[in-house]
């Protein structure tokens, strides 16, 4: 009996640290071999400070060590490492996790080879209970046991909360974003690298608390617990139960250690196996069945769950979103009138290649300039130039007053400039309605320390935000998909939500790269309707590449060709496309009849 | 004793550990290059092997002269079947990295523990003789040692012979440079990763069965020449098949000289640190050449 | 006819990209394929090279059914491509690649040898590097191995992805110039994927134009021309 209680008491331990992996792995989408060094330095942290440190009573504290030490570590691994590409983490939580071991026996403060022990007793204050103590409860009686197995259920039902908070805020929509696709979160404003430490810190510190309850349950912490065999059993648990979901990694905890236990019982009294042998066929045993899912069903027994937004009762008639505000850092009057954004005698060369030789362009409030021109012409690189996906070897561009070459993505897109993709590149895996809310700008629930200190201001701000986007949705056709996942949309459908969500956005320049190719042609009035009202509504300035000439001559005011990276004429959609000598050049030395 | 006296010792145990590191470092990079995965369960084929020769020894009494090529046939046919049998599956269904990379480490696992169930866990030797040594360099090297050296020169040769003049070998190589545009010039893909397991596998034994004749076998001993491995081709790069073989030699030079500065217990934490500073600040490896790591998602 | 395309449907995921394509070439000639980004035009080079798995319709090659099998077998039914980026072996020297080109006819040592001749009379600038690495040359120079890669299988067919994309005016020049000898001289039937409308009515003898997974075009360079500027721009 005491051994169950003392296997359950185990398992809702590892079910913590299962959920700070399932923040790291399953939410983030970081490739992290290294998980059991984080709740290696949350046991040792808490069995330092109580061992050495603490007055007693003080085991809360000691928890709190742990997180905090744990979180430390990973600020230490993860700032360097998240600079460099998805698959050099994953290497460098792994040397981290085979090093781990070595760097703690070789320290002498945490008891080299022999780690460390008589850690104290879970306690609170004055209540610092022995082992045979007892808590007499009418007719029953909570032996010292019980009473820990309810403690540590207790912090797993906490971690449990803490955790599902995370995964349903704004904020955890910012993270499953950056999971999804970690440059157009860039394109709207937000910095991706510091979302995948703030996470990854958050994970690594339920995990350290996890650690240090186990150094308060089992009184002993030494370098052979933290191996890579324990990174391997709980990465065994979070894949069987669903590394998605949070209620799965509860379950695979409880499932694995479950089944476990279960060959253990077979192995002892079954088939009288030996010991020594038992301990090895476990191991085994979970690496199989890791193996197994990964084969079978690799996304765990439970799947993610996506959040469904309730339309706000009020149906209140679809308001027009408030005017692009002006960028901050302008002055009212410039020389260029309502210029929002300019740019001139840009350049970029690849290697040996010149991909824009000379490009500028002017854009204002309430106009559509289109781009044309051949592929390899130069276009969608100015686009990139402009939005800070490349950087210009030449030339300037500014918004309003401020200089953006050189800046980062996320900058420049707070400065008001907002773009969409050639290959559209929405959020597969959040839902319509996310996709618009991940790009709306005023989210104080983005913030993970907001979300707990300011509750009631991060509630009003979503629920406004929400009620806009179903409007915007409403506004674009998509409110019957609202809580679809992004993969469940039509091309067309896609194309129109890229359109939905930079504007959603709110910026004061929009650069829209082929927002219309591929669109069936008798769907494609719409589009145009939606452009054009972000120009004239909105009172947007509006920059398109488009090869459509029938939507040239529809939308824009005005017209840049471009051809061999330079703007080689301008002017008004008539006088472009009516150019017979620019179209010979276009087409080549052949006869062209007079069109 | 001059400094170079002093110094010469490690820089040939430097240059032995170096050379055997690369042989399994060669191996990962054969695989990581040409099929796109990083695979830890060539420490399968390693423990494969070593309890092969063990086997063969000891068990059917067999002398070395048939037991290290029958125990090198066995770790190759392990290799094979590991591919055949457990990746080629989730590599035709398009698994990405971090999925081939924990099959890989649970298979390692796997058969590690079991292997320790079914034996037990304690060090065998299979060379039960003092070896015979010699005066090398101002150190002294037994017989093992120099083997060891002679063995990684011979296969690496060996290896780069294969790659460069035979058919097969030159299959290996176009998959690993541009696998879309071997297809395209009608190279069967499968066929290459074959041979590519093949060739690993027979490589890994190499490095394995003088490791353990020196060292004893037990459960255990595969874990420490992966990563060495893995930290290798880290420091050397993976633009081609030399970098990963000169970062293993830097790698053991590097070892070795941390025990000739650094009390003993902290030559592991050195050595490693250097991995990681490499990672940090050169990520591409120190000898990168070309930077073309062919990797899946 | 060398090669003979009918009803082609193919794509990757679940939808098709290419809706049923049809068309067919003969020795001689040179086909340019116009399109703009994701009408069909690289997956129409990787379905009739074998990377892409035809769903729907047939592919002969000199009469041959060759729609089903694995690209290798595709490849030895004597079609050779050349791809627009990534187009050699970085690592492997001048000499490899060639040799790697050949690959599907490796047995015939004596065919292999009168191509690389071949190969090396047309392209000189190929036999001054030989033995170095592919990494190590020019972006015109890279092309020129990989289109001398192409011949080396002595094919009936050769598809080339963009030949002139990224290179200056004159190599572009010269490019075309071979693409002409290699059509004429050695008689073989050439597809030419091209973003460059101009080029692409300047050298083919015959222009298809895709989109959105259809042929909306196929004939004459004169009369894609002289067509509506409409559908003259729309690519």
């Amino acid at each position: 009996m005491l051994y169950l209680i003392d296997v359950l008491t185990l398992t809702a331990i590892l079910a913590v640290a299962v959920h700070g992996y399932m923040l790291i792995k399953g939410l983030a989408g970081m490739l992290h071999l290294g998980h059991a060094v984080f709740y290696g330095i949350g046991a040792y942290a808490g069995a330092i400070l109580s061992t050495r440190l603490l007055p007693p009573g003080f085991f809360p504290v000691a928890v709190l060590g742990g997180a905090v030490f744990a979180a430390a570590g990973a600020l230490l691994v993860g700032w360097p490492a998240l600079q460099a590409r998805g698959r050099y983490f994953m290497i460098v939580t792994f040397a981290m996790q085979l090093i781990f071991v070595t760097l703690v026996i070789n320290f002498v403060f945490t008891g080299g080879p022999d780690g460390l022990s008589s850690i104290p007793r879970i306690s609170l204050g004055p209540w610092q209970p022995g082992r045979r103590w007892a808590l007499a409860l009418g007719p029953l009686e909570l032996g010292f046991a019980q009473v820990k197995l309810l403690v540590m259920t207790a912090f797993t039902g906490l971690s449990f909360w803490f955790c599902s908070r995370i995964v349903q805020s704004p904020y955890g929509r910012l993270i499953r974003a950056v999971r999804e696709d970690e440059q157009v979160v860039e394109a709207y404003g937000r910095d991706a690298t510091r979302a995948k430490l703030s996470i990854l810190l958050i994970g690594a510190g339920v995990t350290g608390a996890a650690g240090s309850l186990f150094a308060h349950h089992f009184n002993y912490v030494g370098p052979s617990q933290f191996e890579l065999d324990l990174t391997m059993l709980l990465l065994a648990m979070l894949i069987l139960g669903g590394q998605y979901s949070l209620i799965g990694a509860t379950v695979g905890a409880v499932l694995m250690i479950g089944l476990l236990e279960a060959l253990r019982f077979v192995l002892d009294n079954g088939l009288g196996v030996p010991l020594d042998m038992t301990a090895h066929l476990r191991q085994a045993a979970y690496s199989v069945i890791l193996v197994l899912i990964l084969a079978v069903r690799s996304h765990g027994l439970f799947p993610e769950r996506l959040p469904r937004l309730a339309r706000p009762p009020a149906r209140q008639p679809a308001p027009r979103p408030a005017p692009a505000p002006t960028p901050a850092s302008s002055d009212a009057v410039t020389d260029l009138g309502e210029a929002v954004l300019t740019a001139s005698n840009l350049q970029k060369h690849f290697g040996g290649v010149t991909a824009v030789a000379s490009a500028g362009l002017s854009l204002r409030r309430g106009k559509i300039i289109a781009i044309i021109g051949s592929n390899g012409a130069g276009k969608t690189t100015v686009f990139n130039i402009l939005s800070g996906f490349e950087t210009a070897d030449g030339g300037e561009a500014h918004v309003g007053r401020t200089s953006i070459l050189g800046r980062q993505a996320a900058e420049i897109a707070r400065l008001g400039v907002a773009r969409t993709f050639q290959d559209v590149r929405i959020w597969n895996r959040l839902t319509v309605i996310e996709n618009i809310l991940a790009a709306t700008p005023y989210q104080p629930g983005e913030h993970p320390a907001r979300l707990f200190l300011s509750p009631g201001r991060v509630a009003r701000a979503e629920a406004a935000n929400v009620a806009d986007a179903w409007s915007l949705l409403e506004r674009f056709g998509l409110a019957d998909k609202a809580n679809h996942p992004g993969s469940d949309l039509s091309y067309a459908q896609r194309k129109m939500l890229a359109l939905g969500r930079v504007t959603a956005f709110n910026p004061a320049a929009m650069l829209l790269d082929e927002p219309t190719s591929g669109v069936d042609p008798k769907k494609l009035d719409v589009f145009l309707d939606h452009i054009r009202a972000f120009a004239h509504q909105d009172d947007r300035a509006v920059c398109l590449i488009e090869h459509n000439m029938a939507v040239v001559k529809e939308l824009a005011d005005w017209v840049l060709f471009m051809d061999e990276g330079r703007v080689v004429t301008s002017g008004t959609p008539g006088e472009v496309l009516g150019d017979h000598i620019l179209m010979r050049r276009y087409l080549g030395h052949r006869k062209v009849a007079t069109a | 004793m001059t400094l170079s006296q002093s110094l010469l010792p490690f820089l040939a145990n430097g240059l032995s550990l170096g050379l055997s590191i690369s042989l399994v470092a060669l191996a990962m990079a054969l695989i990581w290059r040409t099929v796109g995965i990083i695979d830890f369960g060539l420490g399968s084929v390693y423990l494969a092997v070593a309890y092969a020769t063990l086997g063969l020894t000891k068990g059917l009494g067999l002398g070395l002269g048939i037991a290290i090529p029958g125990a090198l046939l066995f770790g190759v046919a392990v290799s094979l079947v590991l591919y055949g049998a457990v990746y080629r599956g989730f590599l035709r269904r398009g698994a990405p990295l971090f999925v081939m990379v924990l099959v890989g480490i649970s298979v390692f696992m796997a058969i590690q523990n079991l292997i320790g169930a079914a034996v037990s866990p304690q060090k065998f030797y299979f060379i039960d003789t003092i070896l015979p040594g010699f005066e090398v360099a101002g150190t002294r090297l037994n017989v093992a040692q120099l083997a060891r050296m002679g063995v990684s020169l011979a296969a690496l040769a060996g290896v780069a012979f294969f790659c460069l003049h035979t058919g097969p070998g030159r299959t290996i190589l176009a998959v690993a440079d541009n696998k879309r545009l071997a297809q395209g010039v009608g190279i069967s893909v499968d066929r290459a990763y074959l041979w590519t397991y093949g060739v690993a596998g027979l490589v890994v034994g190499a490095a394995a069965i003088p490791d353990v004749a020196e060292s004893g076998v037990d459960p255990y001993v595969a874990i420490n020449p992966v990563f060495l491995a893995l930290a290798a081709i880290i420091i050397g790069g993976l633009g081609n098949f030399r970098s990963p073989v000169l970062g293993a030699v830097l790698l053991g030079l590097a070892f070795h000289l941390a025990v000739w500065m650094l009390p003993a217990s902290w030559q592991e934490v050195i050595a490693y640190g250097f991995v990681v500073a490499i990672l940090v600040v050169r990520p591409q490896g120190l000898f990168g050449g070309m930077n073309l790591v062919r990797e899946r998602a | 006819m060398s090669l003979q395309v009918s009803n082609l449907v193919t794509g990757y995921g679940k939808d098709p990209i290419l809706h049923g394509v049809s068309f067919g070439l003969e020795a001689g000639s040179l086909l340019a394929v116009l399109g703009h980004n994701g009408a069909g035009k690289s997956s129409l080079v990787r379905a009739l090279v074998g990377l892409l798995p035809a769903w729907k319709g047939r592919i002969e090659i000199n009469g041959k059914d060759v729609t089903a099998g694995s690209s290798s077998r595709r490849v030895s039914s004597g079609i050779a491509v050349s791809f627009q980026d990534e187009s050699v072996f970085p690592t492997l020297s001048v000499k490899a690649n060639l040799a790697l080109g050949g690959f599907v006819r490796w047995r015939d040592r004596k065919l292999v040898a009168e191509r690389l001749h071949q190969v090396l009379e047309l392209f000189p600038r190929l036999r001054e590097r030989y033995t170095q690495a592919a990494y190590t040359m020019s972006g015109g120079e890279r092309r020129m191995l990989s289109i001398g890669m192409a011949l080396m299988s002595d094919p009936s067919i050769i598809v080339l992805d963009e030949p002139s994309t990224g290179l200056s005016p004159g190599m572009t020049e010269y490019v075309f110039e071979t693409i002409a000898t290699i059509r004429t001289g050695l008689n073989k039937a050439v597809l030419m994927v091209e973003q460059n409308v101009k080029q692409a009515l300047d050298h083919a003898d015959r222009v298809m134009v895709l989109k959105t997974g259809q042929i909306v075009f196929d004939g004459a360079p004169q009369d894609l021309a002289s067509d509506s500027t409409e559908l003259v721009m729309l690519f």
